[in-house]
């Protein structure tokens, strides 16, 4: 009898474990800064960038999206030198808006701005019930300054002249 | 009782799952290179060791030959033997390969650009290639190889010749009175070896004032003169790491009496001892020194990583894959996935492009998910196991009811070859020896049962393929010989022994208990050959033994466990 009692007990306690584990995911970042790794020569910038993802898959596309997110809305200011400080887009309420909802969809245009990356091995960590990957990208900066600047979410040099 | 060992198992499946390996973060992947000096000795056997490198780690170290090769009159301490290295310049030594210092006192990069190229991983390469530095970018990270310099000092410990050890067993016998001379029936080499690791110190003050050396073209002559001078008299620190000593006493030896035309010199057999001394102190440098390197995963169905020849992979090595988890506090733990052993390995010994092609793995243990981006550590081991073995009575299949008991031990064949340098060789053999035993009444020529020993020595050769992660078949086949020996005689009724060689060929089929043990259920058909033989001699016209003693000729069940080192 006081074995049976014992086996419950080591039952709930695993359960009770399992359900705190998978409560706690909750409270993680979306995303981390991403850092610069140096500057290429076709206008290409190497980020360091972090995703979260409940798979690899979708931890993977979002650490490419936090890097591109990275270098229109906030700039990447930290790591090695050689990376626009200076955010593409200043006001980062447009991120909520229709354009970058699509821009940022599942297979969206933002990919067309990420030349290389380095998905088939990210730096995989689990952190709670999720999986953080780490991976290096290069986002064409010159290229989705320019887009930014023709589809009217960023302003060019030349505005107010 | 039953519940009660169901939650034992219960706890002890959770403590499986849950257990972590606190290790420190990161991935370290820069290459370590050596320089090896030894320590004169009477019978010369330094100079062996010296060259006697293990093949695995010819490619995956990269060597810095210096001008010191040997030491005379040392003082064999660790911290001491530090000291007085330091003071002869062998650390200068390693600085003026490093920097391919010339005649002229002139350094330049040639060396750590082709190490930074080489050392670099293929993500590296793929990243630094994309940089407005480029290439020049992986050069560059040759300079943090250098801090990664060792010197390795070996010396024979306790290194006699049998003729010695034979010496010495006639005094001892001499001493306590006895005229008894001990045998002289084997010539060769018996002995440890010794090994003390140094590593260079090469930290910000010792680069500043390497950089205050570093000699410019258009250095004035006199200044030339006093940089040069400084480098010769400053003196860089070597750093004292470890001292480690080969485990085991390790023996080339050859009979005397087998005198031959291809009969090993006494110059090969301490060759021979060297290799051996070497390879057993390189394994325990780079099990205690945890100098290992990580990998990454690339993928996952089969498991390939890009390391090859150039990382030291062989056949059969054995990694570790692991997960690595973050703890709320920011800890990062890592959790042991699966085993994998080496497969097809990739030749990129002269690969300092970014383009290593990956090596294939196959999985040989744990049940975890396996995904690319996790972590991979090798894990020495020395490639035997020993395993129980318990005859089962399977109704209807075994045609044969005895039920032995034995011992077997097992080798990795193909790990052995790979650690040989054998980069094809195949994967999953195991050379192996059994010895069941019973002791039961059988009917040996007659109809009155006689209380008799059965015994079977069999040496097989097992091929093992894995499935389903923690299972394996494997099917084997060897030669044996089989004994039946009566327990009592008399003086009418002698004590014999009946034996003959035979032929088995089996299945065997196994699941992986825990992380050194195995269980396992094998079938063996064994076929007799060749003359029955009577007291070890052949008795041509006598009845087959298998018609004195039948049922050793069919299928026998077998069921045990296996634990491997």
């Amino acid at each position: 009898m006081k074995c049976t009692f014992s086996l419950s007990a080591v039952i709930i306690l695993a359960l009770t474990s399992l359900f705190i584990n998978s409560c706690r995911t909750g409270a993680l970042p979306s995303k981390s800064e991403s850092t610069c790794h140096g500057a290429a020569n076709d206008g290409s910038i190497i980020v360091r960038a972090w995703g979260y993802g409940t798979t690899q898959r979708k931890a993977i596309e979002n650490a490419k999206i936090n890097a591109v997110q990275d270098v229109l809305f906030k700039g990447i200011k930290a790591g090695q030198a050689g990376c626009p400080t200076r955010p593409i887009v200043e006001d980062i309420s447009k991120r909520d808006n229709e354009y970058f909802k699509k821009f940022f969809a599942v297979g969206g245009p933002y990919l067309q701005f990420v030349n290389l990356s380095t998905d088939d091995v990210p730096d995989r960590t689990k952190v709670g019930g999720r999986i953080k990957a780490g991976m290096y990208v290069v986002v064409d900066h010159r290229r989705l300054k320019k887009q930014m600047e023709s589809d009217n979410q960023a302003r060019s040099l030349n505005t107010g002249f | 009782m039953t519940k009660c060992s169901f939650q034992f198992a219960i706890l002890i499946s959770v403590f499986g799952l849950t257990r972590l390996s606190a290790q420190s973060p990161g991935y370290n992947d820069d290459r370590r290179s050596f320089s090896i000096i030894y320590v004169e000795d009477a019978k010369q056997a330094g100079q062996h060791l010296r060259t006697s490198i293990p093949p695995e780690f010819q490619n995956s170290l990269f060597w810095n030959d210096i001008k010191t090769q040997k030491l005379n009159n040392v003082t064999l301490d660790l911290f001491m033997l530090g000291k007085q290295m330091t003071n002869m310049g062998i650390g200068n030594e390693i600085l003026a390969y490093w920097w391919n210092r010339r005649s002229d006192g002139l350094f330049n990069l040639g060396k750590v650009a082709e190490r930074g190229r080489y050392n670099a991983q293929d993500i590296q390469q793929q990243v630094a290639l994309k940089g407005l530095r480029g290439q020049a970018e992986m050069e560059d990270a040759g300079l943090k190889l250098i801090a990664e310099s060792y010197v390795l000092v070996v010396s024979p410990l306790d290194l006699h010749t049998m003729k010695e050890d034979y010496d010495r067993q006639d005094e001892r016998a001499r001493l306590n009175g006895s005229s008894e001379r001990a045998k002289r029936t084997s010539r060769g080499y018996v002995g440890q070896v010794e090994g003390y690791l140094y590593k260079l110190v090469y930290d910000d003050k010792s680069k500043n004032d390497f950089y205050n050396m570093w000699i410019y073209e258009n250095d004035s002559s006199n200044v030339k003169a006093q940089k040069i001078k400084a480098f010769d008299s400053y003196r860089f620190e070597l750093q004292h790491v470890k001292r480690l000593v080969g485990k085991g006493i390790f023996g080339d030896i050859t009979s005397v009496a087998s005198i031959s035309d291809n009969e090993k010199s006494d110059d090969q057999l301490l060759a021979g001892w060297a290799r051996k001394a070497m390879a057993n102190l390189f394994e325990e440098i780079f099990k205690k020194a945890m100098l290992e390197n990580n990998y990454q995963v690339v993928e996952k169905h089969p498991v390939k990583a890009k390391i090859g020849i150039k990382e030291g992979v062989y056949p059969e090595k054995k990694f570790i894959i692991y997960e690595r988890k973050e703890r709320p506090n920011g800890k990062i733990v890592r959790r042991r996935r699966a085993v994998v052993r080496a497969k097809n390995i990739s030749d990129n010994g002269f690969e300092s492009t970014g383009n290593t092609s990956p090596s294939t793995f196959y999985r040989v243990g744990g049940i975890g998910i396996i995904q690319p981006g996790m972590e991979m550590k090798t894990r020495r081991e020395v490639g035997l196991s020993v395993h129980m073995l318990y005859g089962m009575d399977v109704p209807k299949l075994s045609t044969s009811p005895i039920i032995d008991y034995g011992l077997g031990v097992e080798g990795n064949l193909s790990l052995y070859l790979g650690k040989l340098g054998n980069t094809g060789a195949p994967v999953g053999f195991k050379l192996g020896l059994n010895y069941t035993v019973l002791s039961d009444l059988f009917y040996v020529a007659s109809i009155v049962p006689v209380e008799a020993t059965a015994s079977r020595w069999l040496l097989y050769l097992r091929k093992d393929m894995y499935f389903l992660s923690i299972f394996h078949v494997g099917i084997f086949s060897g030669f044996g010989y089989d004994v039946i020996k009566k327990s009592t005689a008399n003086e009418t009724d002698p004590q014999k022994s009946f034996g003959s060689m035979l032929v088995p060929a089996g299945a065997e089929i196994g699941m992986n208990m825990f992380r050194i043990m195995q269980v396992f259920g094998l079938m063996e058909y064994s076929i007799p050959v060749f003359e029955r033989l009577e007291d070890g001699k052949t008795t041509a016209g006598l009845p087959k033994w298998y018609t004195i003693y039948p049922e050793r000729k069919g299928v026998t069940f077998r069921a045990g466990f296996r634990v491997s080192f």
